[in-house]
């Protein structure tokens, strides 16, 4: 039996449960082969990015008129005490020179060493890193599975009162700064209802609880932002994706709608909502410098504040390289789970 | 194209709450009651006749401060986009006029910008070159330039190469004429759309920037800033966050809600929306 | 999408297991006498280094000094077991306790405590000058005595030697300050085990420590200070015991059940005013002009919650170094300090000073004083700069504010404050005069003699004809525990765990 005008979505399936053996390997190879030329295209464009970002940051010190010797002496210092440190710093040498070897440094995993107290930057970085990818990520599993849901159900629901319900929810959680949520969320959760602790840290080893209790605030404060695009996005990339003409056949073929949704709908309406968590990531590093003040994470954002407050140049160049590369990283994996999941996103369709 | 999204309840809606701001903006100073920066020894004070949203840990009238506060805020979120607007439209056209290489060097550069952690480079440029709300100002219109590089190169584009401008230039029309006729109407749209949606971004990176203390100089209050103090006398004062928190929020969800009234009533099936919307019977127009 | 899911969860997990990296976290957890303390961390390790200021105190986790004090203030020994002066007071040997040892293995003798002083004296970076400045020179005899030559008579090198100037670092560690500085080793009560610069500090107890019969804490962790909202809610939850507290939010952690130790001490806030810069330089009428817009009270109204009392003298009213009869020298009379603007030359709102604060908590005490400056023609900008101890110690300010904890020789806070070399005295190398020669008879008077109050108040008297310093008002240093944390010894300026007890071990 042939399938009539089979949806362009639904052909490999298709073919696959018609041809046999020779074509679901020759399908896996060309499946392995778009993921790799994905990559490879995706890492190009990483390439220059990351060029130009790390050239820029280099480029603040030059701008920002700050030396070590600022934070050690003080404004008055003489000119010859700044020289000396200076050069103990090796910052004498000629641009060009010292972007070289602070980015041959990168490339090896070095940052240099803080101009504060003289340890590396990388050892620095870490552990506030850890802290804030925790939280980072626990936000951003809430934000999509909130946003998937939230989505999904206004869109399954559409114009009836859920979906108004939800979308009226939703435009106004996407205007509210994270700042302003966690605020709300330190007075009334930890200190009104004394549910959560308002502040720290507690390692996973600790326990689950106690580090579950801590991260969850802050991790809720960041995922709202997030948790509204997603589903709005969902939302609107499932409605239209309702309105294909395969649908309409789907139902014709007497399809249940929970099957429609599952095999058909999600898998071509949800190309938007992935994609924006790309941008949304940057979103959540970024609002991390606040959400970690207000609940006192010593995390990544946390020291790229402090960092950039006392004037510490090379941590804060150290900063702006890490959160690039995730980032990026992060954008390359959103890239490839696009590709595998929504094949018309792949064709750039 | 403004009495179009009046015509929208949510046009209404946006624009009645951000003339209310603007106005805010520009006579905050004048409608405060009291002197913001005047000392007065009724410290954290609740609400009173007098003081109709308290007073701050330095017996300062709230109401006044955060009045006094909005046009620094409000107009800080303005030069935003308006830097915004500049950095990403110039290499938008250009780069309809420039050529390929032009345009994949434009398209890296966006990609980079749109890479880089909002909050986090402005918080670390700006402290690195001075603290000042203007840097910040100028960092942040930077950063968010990229919303307008695609909308006015879509723009360029399509007035660069419509047949309808070739068609007008043929007949003789006067430069002037086809940019008010096809032209403006084609571009304003999109671009309104965008600068409406990044005055709200600029508005939460400001009131951010001055929740960390950067750009603030005090006495001067900003709502970030007094949002921030807030913070440190929870315990005597629980509501005192409401009132800055409100604001910005409004604010924030008036712009949206603006940008997104203009995208329903703008372009060919914009117009037909509002027409329809103004032949409906009265009784089906509620709630739409 | 299930693929992405699932790498999440795997970074998830990583990353949360790895967290315990600088925390030994099974130890804490399950050691219940651990001392988890929420504080700001000192500008140095090195005693020498970090000065006499209050951020010494996580210092004194880690190093023993020569003599601690008692309830009353009077002198008791530390590392050294007794002390003994000449007649004329102008040499004093100490005995110091044998068989004690540093954590890195060398012994605590003499050549140690020697090494240290003479570092304090001579180190680059020193803040110590002023402090040390009475020691001529130090010898050593036989393994444990110390003899200490002075300049002059003094009879508070007992109370100098203290926490605040002499605790003694392990002289091989010493050896490299940078190294010091990031790895502290020291013959304290604990022993540092991890250290992440401004971000947290592990430390087990020391059974080496001379009175380590009387630590019965087992770990404590050293966390930074959160915002003064959420320490409240920090402690209510467990994540710390201990932590600093402002008096704003004593209310709330009383309410919390918590308990709030008032630290007796010797704390007075104060406006430093650099009389080597424009445009104090050569113009005391518009300091005389400053001195008559403060109002004190406002201070104490908005800023202490209760806690503190207005002074205009560098120790609080009561203290055996208060003068009565300088009490109330410069009453509040904005009408006379507007006079005296105009007389010294500036029209109402053509001067502005500068004024650098370290961060937004300082912020509020900052806004004060721009509003009285401001109430008589002079104005302020404020500007936060968290390096600003740098231009603070290093003379550059034109002014600042600044709030001292107190020492435990009260000649030494007033040589700090007025002397020449006075780490605290913003307007070194001034002096007032009459000064050195007033601080240097109440030196020469032994502790507890008939004379030694007056002498002592006189010296007070002539510091604070200082033009240099104005004096605000004086707040203690507030900490809320935990009640499962013991009551903590009441020794004015110190914060001592010595037979603190956690749950009742």
């Amino acid at each position: 039996m042939t399938v009539t005008s089979a949806p362009h979505a639904n052909a490999p399936q298709a073919l696959a449960d018609e041809g046999g053996h020779g074509v679901i390997v020759a399908r896996a190879r060309h499946a392995f082969r778009s993921l790799l030329r994905n990559l490879a295209r995706s890492i190009a464009i990483f390439i220059p990015v990351f060029f130009v970002a790390t050239f820029a940051t280099f480029l603040l010190r030059a701008l920002s008129g700050l030396n070590p010797a600022r934070i050690k002496l003080g404004e008055d210092a003489t000119p010859l005490e700044i020289n000396r440190i200076e050069a103990s710093y090796g910052l004498d040498r000629g641009f060009f020179a010292q972007y070289w070897s602070w980015f041959t440094g990168v490339l090896h995993g070095s940052l240099g060493n803080s101009w504060a107290n003289g340890y590396p930057i990388s050892t620095l970085i870490r552990d506030g890193l850890t802290i804030s990818l925790t939280v980072a990520t626990l936000a951003l599993i809430l934000g999509v599975v909130c946003g998937f849901a939230l989505g999904a159900l206004a869109a399954v629901r559409r114009t009836t009162w859920i979906d108004r319900g939800i979308t009226s929810f939703l435009s106004v959680t996407s205007v509210i700064p994270a700042f302003v949520i966690g605020i709300i969320l330190v007075e009334v959760v930890a200190v009104e209802l004394k549910l959560l602790p308002s502040a720290g840290f507690v390692p996973f080893s600790q326990g689950f609880w106690p580090w579950l209790s801590h991260v969850l605030l802050p991790a809720l404060a960041l995922s709202l932002g997030c948790m509204s695009s997603v589903a709005r996005q969902l939302r609107a990339g499932l409605i239209g994706a309702y309105r294909e003409n395969y649908v309409i056949g789907a139902v014709v073929r007497g399809l249940s709608p929970r099957r429609i949704f599952f095999r058909h709908v999600l898998r071509n309406g949800i190309g938007p909502a992935v994609a924006v968590l790309g941008m949304e990531f940057p979103a959540l590093i970024g609002n991390a410098v606040i959400v970690e003040t207000i609940f006192a994470l010593a995390g990544f954002g946390q020291f790229a504040y402090t960092s950039a407050q006392t004037g510490d140049v090379p941590a804060v160049q150290g900063v702006l390289v890490i959160s690039i590369v995730l980032v990026v990283t992060f954008n390359l994996i959103v890239n490839m789970v696009l590709g595998r999941i929504s094949p018309a996103a792949r064709r750039g369709v | 194209m403004i009495r179009r999204v009046l015509s929208l309840p949510a046009g209404r809606i946006a624009v009645g709450i951000l003339s209310v701001i603007a106005l805010l903006a520009i006579f905050g100073s004048a409608l405060a009651p009291q002197n913001p920066f005047a000392t007065t020894s009724a410290q954290l004070g609740h609400i009173s006749g007098s003081h109709w949203l308290g007073t701050d840990y330095l017996g300062r009238d709230t109401l006044s401060r955060l009045l006094a506060g909005s046009r620094a805020s409000i107009v800080g979120a303005i030069e935003v986009a308006l830097i915004a607007l500049f950095v990403g439209a110039i290499p938008g056209i250009l780069s309809v006029y420039l050529g390929r290489a032009f345009e994949w060097v434009t398209l890296r550069l966006i990609d980079t910008l749109i890479s880089l952690p909002f909050l986090l480079v402005a918080v670390a440029v700006t402290a690195l070159l001075g603290n000042g709300m203007t840097v910040a100002l100028l960092v942040v219109g930077v950063l968010l330039g990229p919303g307008f590089y695609r909308v006015s190169r879509a723009a360029a584009l399509s007035v660069a190469r419509s047949q309808y401008v070739e068609a007008a230039q043929i007949s003789g029309a006067s430069l002037s004429w086809i940019v008010r006729r096809h032209v403006w109407s084609k571009v304003l749209p999109p671009i309104s759309i965008s600068l409406a949606n990044t005055v709200g971004a600029g508005f939460v990176v400001v009131s951010s920037l001055s929740f960390l203390g950067i750009g603030v100089q005090p006495p001067a209050p900003t709502w970030g800033g007094m949002l921030s103090s807030d913070l440190n006398y929870l315990s005597y004062q629980p509501w005192a966050p409401v009132a800055p928190a409100v604001l910005i929020i409004l604010t924030v969800w008036a712009c949206n809600l603006l940008a997104d009234a203009i995208r329903d009533v703008s372009g060919d099936a914009g117009r037909a929306y509002v027409n329809a919307r103004a032949r409906r019977p009265a009784l089906l127009q509620g709630g739409a | 999408m299930a693929a992405g899911a699932a790498a999440a969860g795997v970074v998830l997990a990583i990353s949360a297991c790895s967290g315990g990296g600088t925390i030994n976290a099974a130890a804490v957890s399950s050691s219940p006498a651990v001392l988890k303390w929420a504080t700001t961390f000192p500008t140095s390790w090195d005693p020498v280094v970090n000065g006499a200021g209050a951020q010494f105190r996580p210092l004194t986790l880690v190093y023993a000094s020569l003599t601690t004090i008692n309830a009353q203030g009077d002198p008791e020994p530390g590392l050294a077991s007794s002390w003994t002066y000449n007649k004329t007071g102008t040499e004093v040997t100490f005995h110091i306790r044998p068989n004690l040892t540093f954590s890195d293995g060398t012994p605590v003798n003499a050549a140690a405590v020697k090494d240290e002083i003479i570092r304090g004296q001579t180190q680059q970076n020193s803040a110590l000058l002023e402090d040390l400045e009475p020691v001529q020179s130090v010898t050593t005899s036989g393994n444990y005595n110390v003899e200490v030559y002075l300049n002059h008579p003094d009879f508070q090198i007992p109370l100098v030697f203290g926490e605040r100037v002499l605790l003694i670092p392990s002289p091989k560690a010493a050896a490299d300050p940078a190294k010091l500085d990031q790895f502290p080793v020291g013959d304290g009560p604990f022993i540092v085990t991890s250290l992440v610069p401004g971000q947290s500090v592990t430390l087990k107890k020391n059974p080496g420590y001379w009175d380590a019969k009387d630590i019965h804490i087992q770990t404590v962790v050293l966390s930074a200070a959160p915002s003064a909202a959420t320490v409240v809610a920090g402690l209510e939850t467990g994540v710390y015991n201990f932590a600093d507290l402002a008096p704003s939010e004593a209310e709330a952690a009383k309410a919390a059940g918590l308990d709030v130790f008032v630290q007796p001490g010797f704390n007075a806030e104060n406006i430093s005013i650099n009389i080597n810069k424009a445009p104090f330089k050569g113009n005391p009428t518009l300091i005389e002009a400053l001195r008559y817009a403060i109002n004190r009270q406002q201070f104490v109204n908005q800023l202490t919650f209760g806690y503190g009392e207005s002074t205009d003298e560098v120790f609080p009213p009561g203290y055996i170094g208060y003068d009565p009869a300088d009490a109330n020298l410069w009453p509040y009379n904005p009408a006379k300090a507007k006079q005296l603007l105009a007389q010294a030359g500036y029209k109402p709102d053509q001067l502005t000073l500068p004024l650098v604060i370290p961060s937004a908590t300082d912020s509020p005490e900052a806004e004060i004083v721009q509003a009285q400056l401001a109430a008589i023609g002079i104005n302020v900008t404020i500007t936060i700069n968290p390096n600003w101890a740098t231009p603070f110690f290093a003379k550059q300010l034109v002014f600042s504010l600044y709030g001292t904890t107190g020492r435990d020789s009260a000649t030494e806070t007033l040589r700090d404050h007025f002397g020449p070399d006075g780490v605290l005295n913003l307007s070194s190398p001034y002096e007032p005069s009459g000064f050195a020669a007033a601080v240097n008879t109440a030196e020469a008077t032994p502790i507890g003699s008939a004379d030694y109050a007056a002498n002592l108040q006189a010296a007070t008297n002539a510091g604070l004809q200082s033009e240099a310093l104005i004096f605000l008002y004086v707040e203690p240093n507030l900490f809320a525990k935990s009640t499962s944390i013991s009551a903590l010894p009441g020794n004015p300026g110190h914060v001592e765990f010595t037979g603190v007890t956690i749950n009742g071990q």
